[in-house]
């Protein structure tokens, strides 16, 4: 008669999807920049780098979404779903934002 | 309250926040830093710094009055509340009693109050959930996160002053802090941590069955692991602890990143024995804790294994130390951070540790009576986890660079 507890992962994951693939984003291009460039290997691989994690990012939370808005229609859990789509669009948003900078300053040179 | 005066204190708290923060946007884009808290003249920053000046007393006005209206309107009462006097449709907005509801109400929506017309009416007559006590004592309903599915019965604490002065020490802690009594800072912080073991001492009441709650529900009374409450309280716990030691690993390797100075461990590392000890030391509390589980019936043994890992989690911080001994460079700073981390953890798993030692035995701690041991046996797992991630970066990460 115990539901399964509803804080199980795998719901808690989804619903979260948004705000955790950005933080996976933001630490990628964040520290990238640190070690790919104090190391040497120079500007272009941290800003391939940038696009490729921009892209699967964008990927991943656009998947998530449909997902979420799919299963919406759902008795019962309608309200988390849209939740859930409403964060993956925030995290999208916040992934482009983060990634801007890297389109209009130039990667490996200190501020002067 | 007055409308008028409120619509006046939301515009003047409005336009006094952002006269007094948006030019400080711009006194710092022309240089001025933050956290000083005065300026010679002529740098540039005054008319700003006037603007904002002029912004923070507008705010001030609007608190005021809010402050004169609450004065003015003051109802000093318990019982009789004004009730639901907005016509909103959440639950906050049912009428109370003094401190709680007569019965715990089921909703069906997430606006009951608003499609379930006779709610307040039910609830009063007690038709809802625990009309009255099923335990015997101070009870509430846990229920399931998002769709507040019942799941158990939890009994809570009667009147006490423990945890009231847990909560003055633990405030005093902070504050004397501030002002750098640091003696009297670390009594209130002591005498906080003794009033918590008070308070805790009578908190996780044994097992009693199972109830009925109404509604044809019956409930068990207890619960411990993943569908207890207080088991994702220390998940929350070790997410904090860990969000702590994951920026220390991020500091770790920025240091790596800018290492043209003060960067130089392989001249320092201690041999791989001394890590591997510790790891050892490490992996034999966590399988004494794992035995400790399996002894936990009324069991004397069970006491000794909790002594035996307790010494050794120590044991790690006294190994951690002998290590690297010229703590002069940012790198031996920046290991010895790892340490302190590391301590924190331990000392916070030792004092948990001894709390479930003396339930052990005062006979307050079984097989079934085990919340104390399941959060004990999380935490101690996250610092055995965290251990071995900073034996890891500090001994393997130079070793794997080479540098």
């Amino acid at each position: 008669m115990m539901p399964a507890s509803p804080l199980a992962m795998p719901s808690l994951l989804r619903w979260l999807a948004g705000p955790l693939v950005w933080a996976a984003h933001f630490l990628v291009v964040y520290a990238s920049e640190s070690v790919l460039c104090s190391r040497g290997w120079g500007a272009d691989a941290h800003l391939t780098l940038i696009a490729l994690a921009t892209v699967a990012g964008l990927a991943l939370l656009f998947v998530s979404s449909r997902r979420a808005l799919a299963a919406s229609g759902a008795e019962g859990s309608a309200f988390m779903q849209r939740v859930a789509a409403a964060l993956s669009l925030l995290g999208g948003l916040a992934i482009v934002w983060t990634a801007l900078p890297a389109v209009f300053l130039s990667s490996c040179t200190p501020p002067s | 309250m007055s409308e008028r005066l409120g619509k006046w204190a939301f515009w003047l708290m409005f336009t006094g926040f952002n006269v007094a923060f948006f030019p400080m946007h711009i006194a710092g884009l022309i240089g001025m830093p933050r956290r000083v808290y005065t300026y010679s003249e002529g740098l540039g920053w005054d008319t700003p710094n006037l603007v904002s000046t002029i912004g923070a007393f507008t705010i001030a006005v609007g608190v005021l009055i809010v402050l004169v209206d609450l004065i003015r309107n003051l109802r000093p009462t318990i019982g009789n509340s004004a009730g639901n006097v907005w016509n909103a449709g959440t639950l906050e907005w049912l009428e109370n009693d003094s401190y709680a509801s007569r019965s715990v109400p089921l909703v069906r929506s997430r606006d009951p109050l608003w499609e379930q017309p006779n709610l307040a009416r039910e609830v009063e007559d007690g038709r809802h959930f625990l009309p009255g006590v099923a335990t015997g004592s101070r009870e509430t309903i846990i229920t399931s996160a998002v769709e507040a599915l019942p799941q158990y019965v939890q009994r809570l604490p009667g009147p006490g002053w423990a945890h009231v002065l847990a909560a003055v020490l633990t405030a005093a802690f902070f504050m004397l802090l501030t002002v750098k009594a640091v003696p009297l800072a670390i009594l209130c912080g002591l005498g906080a941590v003794a009033s918590v073991i008070v308070w805790l001492w009578e908190s996780d009441p044994a097992p009693a069955g199972t109830v009925a709650i109404g509604g044809g529900i019956r409930l068990p009374t207890y619960m411990s692991g993943p569908d207890s409450h207080s088991w994702w309280a220390m998940i929350v716990l070790i997410l904090v602890a860990a969000a702590l030691y994951l920026s220390y690993v991020f500091a770790y390797l920025y240091l790596w990143t800018i290492s043209s100075q003060g960067w130089q461990p392989l001249r320092l590392l201690p041999g791989l024995s001394w890590p591997g000890l510790s790891a050892a030391l490490l992996l034999a509390s966590g399988a004494g804790l794992a035995a400790a589980n399996r002894l936990l019936p009324r069991d004397r043994r069970a006491a000794s294994t909790f002594g035996w890992s307790i010494a050794l989690g120590v044991d790690l911080w006294s190994q951690w130390q002998a290590e690297l001994r010229p703590a002069v460079s940012a790198y031996g700073a920046i290991v010895y951070t790892a340490g302190v981390l590391q301590f924190e953890i331990v000392a916070a798993v030792s004092i948990m540790a001894g709390f479930a030692l003396a339930w052990l035995a005062t006979e307050r701690l079984d097989r079934g009576r085990r919340v104390v041991f399941d959060n004990l046996a999380l935490f101690w797992g996250y610092a055995i986890g965290q251990g071995l991630v900073g034996l890891l970066l500090t001994h393997g990460f130079p070793r794997l660079v080479g540098e």
